[in-house]
């Protein structure tokens, strides 16, 4: 956990650039671990509602991003800005009640309590919203996510499937405008990882929230996303729609290579 | 009062009472044991009965903190101690008092005040301190906590060491009333169960266990960790301060040397014997901790133990509970009693009695189980 910063709420000032916008979004970011540039010079805006995928060999820096956005890392210049706020600084639970939710690449459940708490834990910490029913809320995700039978279950004692539907049920259950999942589809077959894609564009259209979405399954990333921004080296090689990457010289050379050939 | 009113919904509700009223049961059948052993509320036995009573409210107090953050706490005997002291200073007569404690001023000198009083001044002054110092031990990493909290263990027997005019040093305090009985000894530590578990299952208790977990990921989730923390501290050093003044007028004379290594040894022991991450593992490390120091200082004062003559060894008593612990946490790391409290054990042995008949209903019957 980065060190408490001591900044009382003087320090969540409007921008008039973008006190309107409700958008999540990392400005010129650089994150400098001692000598390694995880990244340099990143800018990646996120809108409710839209799905976006963030791709990059490993290495490239799109954990660090993902770390960035939702304040696990200070970053070593640059900002962040979630919705008209500037959250540069701010704890990791300050962004999370402002509407930003989030998922790890190595899962990290709270391992000794039940599922039903975990998801509970979500709901009764995430951003606050006027007259939520906690308790049906989490029901609710339970269902949604095929875990009603093992909600009084341990979340250590499940098959590593089911776990990472725990943390996005999780995640979820914050009621984030904005959801980051880092490499949700690691370790998923074929029909696993389309089962995802189905969870996720449900999720898009029942919670209407942003989702930023890191894999390196590009055959899930191309068919979900309607924009694409790859990493290579800690900056931005390209962005646009998945036909423009997936038509782009440097992207081909640097990264794809025959991989999207293959799988595409 | 609409919060109020949110939180003791019907699952909360449930699973407090499912988990408080086996443990309450236990506290109360201790009572009656001593009611019935002692109807005169002398003895030995009521004694240990009493102090065994008082030393749940310290356990369990401690659980609440350190069970549920997952951070040890060495200090939490300095509470206990400040319950104690703020006990005398209200509590000792007057006369008494201008000779043990000069420096008292006027107003608290006259003060000879009853139980309920004492209680309530010791509770408020313990959350007071705890309130201060919690400031800054809150905000700091895991591991510097638990070594403040050690640090504040040593700094509080060094202020009831040397402040003369308040705690008469290390000559230690006499001359409290007798006010703790068995009857209100049990029911301060039903109390005390009872707000450990609703602790527990409230959503403060949830966070603050999800950041006993993973810290980062609780942050994540949208948990101030900090103030999960500091929450906790406060109301389980006011319980410990509670507990410290039962004890003081239980036990009417004391000292520094009370609130010491030697107390946190017993009280964490308690602790990690039964197991941390629960209140029935509390009451049940403190029953079993209670029971053994019993036997062996039969052993160590008679060189006797169940008949067998025995050399006679003295220390003996921590030695073994500090073997019992070390075996503990190497075997069964997680205590006796692991994550489920004492209504979950009873329902798996009701399982296993019944083989199969419950086990695959209801839950594990459903679809989406895996
Ligand atoms: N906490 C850290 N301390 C030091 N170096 C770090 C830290 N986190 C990341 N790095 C370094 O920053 C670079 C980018 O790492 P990052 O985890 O962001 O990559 P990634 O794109 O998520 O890779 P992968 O696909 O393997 O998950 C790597 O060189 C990594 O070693
Ligand atoms: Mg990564």
């Amino acid at each position: 956990m980065p060190a408490e910063q001591g900044q009382g709420p003087a320090a969540v000032v409007q921008s008039s650039e973008t006190a309107a916008d409700g958008t999540l979004s990392a400005r010129e970011v650089v994150k400098h671990f001692r000598g390694v540039h995880a990244l340099d010079g990143v800018s990646l805006t996120l809108q409710p509602g839209e799905i976006v995928g963030l791709i990059g060999p490993n290495g490239s820096g799109k954990t660090t991003l993902l770390n960035v956005l939702s304040g696990i890392y200070p970053p070593t210049s640059g900002r962040v800005w979630c919705r008209g706020r500037d959250v540069t600084t701010r704890k990791p639970h300050v962004i999370a009640h402002l509407g930003v939710g989030r998922t790890f690449q190595n899962i990290r459940l709270f391992s000794h309590l039940t599922v039903r708490q975990n998801v509970e834990v979500g709901s009764v910490s995430g951003r606050k919203v006027e007259g939520v029913d906690h308790q049906a809320d989490v029901d609710r995700l339970l269902d949604r996510f095929s875990l009603s039978g093992s909600a009084e279950a341990q979340a250590l004692s499940l098959p590593y499937g089911a776990q990472r539907r725990v943390e996005i049920a999780r995640a979820l259950a914050g009621r984030p405008l904005f959801l980051l999942l880092d490499e949700p589809a690691a370790g998923m077959n074929e029909a696993e990882s389309d089962q995802l894609l189905e969870t996720i564009m449900g999720v898009r259209k029942d919670f209407g929230c942003g989702v930023l979405i890191v894999d390196h399954d590009l055959r899930l990333i191309m068919r979900l996303c309607e924009r694409i921004h790859v990493l290579a080296e800690g900056v931005t090689l390209a962005t646009g729609t998945p036909q423009e990457v997936r038509a782009d010289r440097q992207v081909i050379d640097v990264f794809l290579g025959d991989a999207l050939k293959d799988d595409v | 009062m609409a919060v109020f009113a949110r939180l003791i919904s019907s699952r909360f509700m449930r699973s407090v009472l499912r988990t408080a009223v086996p443990l309450v049961v236990v506290l109360v059948a201790v009572m009656v044991v001593g009611a019935v052993m002692a109807p005169d509320g002398r003895g030995a036995t009521y004694r240990l009965l009493v102090n065994f009573l008082i030393t749940v409210v310290i356990v369990v107090a401690l659980q609440m903190f350190t069970g549920n953050s997952g951070i040890v706490s060495w200090g939490h005997a300095a509470f206990v101690g400040i319950g104690a002291y703020s006990t005398a200073w209200f509590s000792v007569p007057m006369v008494i008092k201008e000779d043990i404690f000069p420096g008292l001023p006027a107003w608290m000198m006259g003060a000879e005040w009853g139980l309920v009083p004492c209680l309530l001044v010791s509770t408020a002054i313990g959350a007071l301190a705890a309130a201060v110092v919690g400031l800054a031990i809150c905000r700091m990493k895991e591991t510097a906590m638990a070594m403040s909290t050690l640090g504040l263990l040593v700094i509080a027997h060094g202020i009831y060491s040397n402040w003369e005019g308040w705690t008469r040093g290390t000559e230690g305090v006499y001359a409290l009333p007798t006010n703790t009985t068995i009857y209100i000894a049990c029911g301060f530590a039903c109390l005390a169960v009872l707000l450990a578990v609703m602790f527990k299952y409230s959503r403060v208790g949830l966070r603050l266990q999800a950041s006993r977990e993973d810290p980062l990921s609780a942050e994540s989730t949208g948990v101030s960790v900090v103030r999960a923390r500091y929450f906790a501290w406060v109301a389980s050093a006011a319980m410990s301060a509670l507990a410290g003044s039962l004890w003081a007028q239980f036990n009417l004379a004391f000292g520094p040397a009370q609130f010491y290594y030697a107390q946190v040894f017993a009280i964490l022991s308690m602790l990690v014997i039964g197991g941390l991450a629960t209140v029935s593992g509390a009451l049940v490390g403190a029953g079993i901790t209670t029971v053994i120091f019993e036997v062996l200082r039969g052993v160590e004062n008679e060189g006797n133990l169940f008949g067998i003559e025995v050399p006679q060894i003295s220390g003996l008593a921590q030695m073994i509970l500090a073997l019992i612990t070390l075996l503990i946490l190497i075997f069964r790391p997680n205590g006796l009693l692991a994550w489920w409290e004492l209504d979950g054990w009873i329902v798996k042995a009701r399982d296993r009695f019944w083989k199969g008949g419950r086990k695959l209903a209801p839950d594990a019957g459903e679809k989406g189980g895996e």
